[in-house]
């Protein structure tokens, strides 16, 4: 088994179809993450080469047209650990094919590369509806997730256009990256330490308010738990106000 | 400030109006104000019986002065009553909103002293909610039958959405369970709604009045007619007026001994297939005649879309590699997603079976009516595709089996003897 190790950017990835291709092989396996040897596992280091990775991303835009950059850094999004494969596995077929292969969903890597992008879209909708802000004081309010995606900054236009200047913090408690929004101008920004938040007194009460609405609209002979974990999944649990038992 | 318990009451009362989507709309956000509307709805979060919860769905008052015999809220009822005030309202919308709980505002009322008394208070919340507090959120309004002309149009100059509810699916139900509605009193305010609705949309291209149009809402389950009349008249609803959504609550009992109602809530199946059947209508270009008989419901089963392809076994196998589009989405399995990726897949080359399933086509309802490059890998006999189809249907019955269910395989698993 043949198996690429590179360093995780798209400018690696490149550069891996770049090798994969001069040297006429297809890696089973591509990662950045530690590796682990084996008897039966050939590992190659792939270094970045801005140069060779001139021709790789030429050939593409020849075949898979002008948007195809701006697709696989969206794809690179995902929070799969097996998205180095298929993202790579789409661009070698598409290579190999000479044409734009979009469309060809018979084909398990064109399928597999329509799912990594299609999840993330899934999930920037869904957190439009589940984040939760919380009142802080000095009138900020901060709203904390763990998406399965890159998506922090994915959620800043949808509610800069909707909170117009209310000053919010958009936390990524997973990945540590803060999307902030001042009222007028926005931010991404890496967290470096651990962050306090100041709750506003009459954050708890409209917490309670939250619950008891959210109690009460239930109808109680309906229950069908199943269908609500299917449209809310467990993990997304912690971060909901009314999932959230009493702390 | 709404207090936790008058909170409870008031959502508890209006909990079976099941209309709670927030799409339709793309209302933009002003320079001052706060909020705007997704067009496709946003889901905020999902209750214990699977329900999406998309607004903040309240009703003003509860003490009502009617006394319908399915409405938890009638007059003969011994519950609690409370009410709000508008700004309690306001209040309660902006502080959910701006914390993300909601997309915007869901409001009814009991009919407190008349119905003209009722729609001038709801009118005041939602005109004070835009105008002062600047919320340009979504807003569904409730419309009350019999109300002025003038302020149910003047109600959809604010708001996203309006609806009246059909309440029932015949006009004998309606005199026999809310004797003080009439028919007319409820159709003549959607016929209006509904040209007003029209009417601007021709002129007007940015259409401020009621952008997310009009829906309505029918009880199932309470009344003996037939899924086949409601189906038809869900069919003239959208034809005559114009609406968005035709929306059927299954019927629950609120602690009575009415002999004109059933005591058991029983047609929650029966308004899964009443969607099912909608969907048909409003999507995929099927009649009401297409899906049901005029007396007769539809079966339990199977869902409408595979009961018709059984009942038109003419029409099939189709071919995947040549059908058109139209001709794909009618069979069973192959939705709008499905025929579409079908259609664009096969420019590369015919399509064999285990394309079929990488693309995700739910190849055991399809296969039955279609062929891959000429050959068919379904069930010849119709009857017994029914047979297949149903036992895939029928997991709303099962029960978990226990490993030590019986006295034999409580032998066998303790002996280890198969």
């Amino acid at each position: 088994m043949l198996t690429y190790k590179y360093d995780g950017t798209i400018d690696g990835l490149f550069t891996c179809l770049f090798e994969s291709f001069t040297n006429r092989e297809k890696p089973d396996f591509i990662t950045a993450d530690q590796v682990q040897l084996s008897l039966d596992n050939q590992i190659k280091i792939i270094q970045t080469n801005y140069q060779n990775n001139k021709r790789v991303i030429s050939a593409l835009y020849k075949y898979a047209g002008i948007n195809i950059l701006n697709d696989v850094k969206y794809a690179f999004r995902n929070g799969d650990f097996k998205k180095d494969n298929k993202i790579f596995n789409f661009l070698y077929k598409t290579l190999e094919a000479r044409k734009n292969i979009a469309n060809k969903f018979s084909d398990q890597a064109v399928m597999d590369f329509y799912d990594t992008i299609k999840q993330i879209g899934t999930e920037v909708h869904r957190m439009k509806g589940f984040l939760r802000f919380n009142e802080c004081e000095g009138e900020i309010f901060y709203a904390h997730f763990s998406p399965d995606n890159d998506i922090a900054d994915l959620m800043l236009p949808h509610f800069i256009t909707r909170f117009n200047n209310i000053p919010f913090v958009i936390h990524d408690v997973k990945r540590n990256i803060l999307a902030l929004y001042n009222g007028s101008e926005s931010k991404v920004v890496k967290g470096t330490q651990a962050i306090t938040v100041h709750l506003t007194q009459r954050e708890d009460y409209f917490q309670s308010l939250w619950k008891t609405y959210y109690n009460s609209i239930n109808i109680a002979e309906r229950k069908n738990i199943k269908l609500m974990k299917s449209f809310l999944p467990v993990r997304y649990w912690e971060h909901l106000t009314e999932k959230v038992t009493a702390q | 400030m709404l207090d936790l318990k008058r909170l409870q009451i008031l959502t508890e009362s209006a909990k079976y109006d099941v209309s709670c989507s927030s799409s339709g709309s793309s209302r933009k956000n002003t320079k001052d104000g706060i909020g705007n509307s997704h067009l496709a709805g946003i889901c905020h979060s999902f209750t214990e019986d699977g329900r999406c919860i998309s607004l903040l769905k309240i009703l003003l008052t509860n003490d009502c002065v009617y006394d319908c015999q399915y409405c938890v809220n009638r007059r003969s009822n011994d519950i609690p009553r409370a009410s709000a005030s508008p700004d309690e309202i306001c209040e309660l919308v902006m502080n959910f909103y701006k914390r993300n709980y909601i997309e915007g505002l869901f409001l009814s009322s009991a009919i407190y002293k008349s119905p003209n008394y009722t729609m001038e208070l709801l009118l005041d919340v939602v005109i004070k909610l835009r105008k002062i507090y600047k919320f340009n959120g979504y807003i569904h309004l409730k419309g009350i039958p019999n109300a002025d002309q003038t302020m149910i149009m003047r109600a959809g100059l604010f708001v996203d959405r309006m609806s009246f509810n059909i309440e029932l699916p015949s006009e004998k139900s309606l005199k026999l369970l809310a004797p003080q509605k009439s028919k007319t009193g409820i159709v003549i305010p959607m016929k209006s709604v509904a040209s007003e609705y029209v009417e601007r949309k021709i002129i007007n291209k940015s259409n401020k009045f009621l952008p997310a149009g009009q829906t309505t809402q029918m009880i199932v389950g309470a009344s003996p007619e037939s899924d086949g009349q409601i189906v038809r008249l869900s069919q003239a609803l959208y034809k005559n007026f114009k609406l968005k959504r035709v929306y059927y609550s299954a019927y629950i009992p609120t602690n009575d001994n009415n002999k004109n109602l059933p005591t058991t809530p029983v047609g929650l199946l029966r308004e899964h297939r009443l969607y099912q059947a909608d969907w048909l209508m409003r999507f995929y270009g099927f009649s009401a005649e297409e899906i049901v008989g005029e007396n007769c419901n539809l079966p339990t089963e199977i869902d409408p879309k595979c009961a018709w392809a059984l009942r038109n076994m003419g029409f099939f196998p189709v071919e995947i590699n040549s059908a058109p589009p139209e001709i794909l989405v009618r069979v069973p399995g192959i939705g709008f997603k499905g025929a579409s990726k079908i259609v664009l897949a096969r420019r590369y080359g015919k399509l064999t079976y285990e394309d079929l399933v990488r693309m995700r086509i739910v190849l055991k309802r399809a296969m039955h009516f279609i062929t891959v490059n000429g050959k068919f890998f379904g069930q010849e006999k119709p009857e017994l595709i029914a047979k297949n189809l149903a036992l895939t249907e029928q997991n709303f019955n099962i029960e978990q089996l226990n490993l030590f269910s019986t006295p034999t395989i409580n032998q066998s698993v303790l002996t280890g003897e198969i």
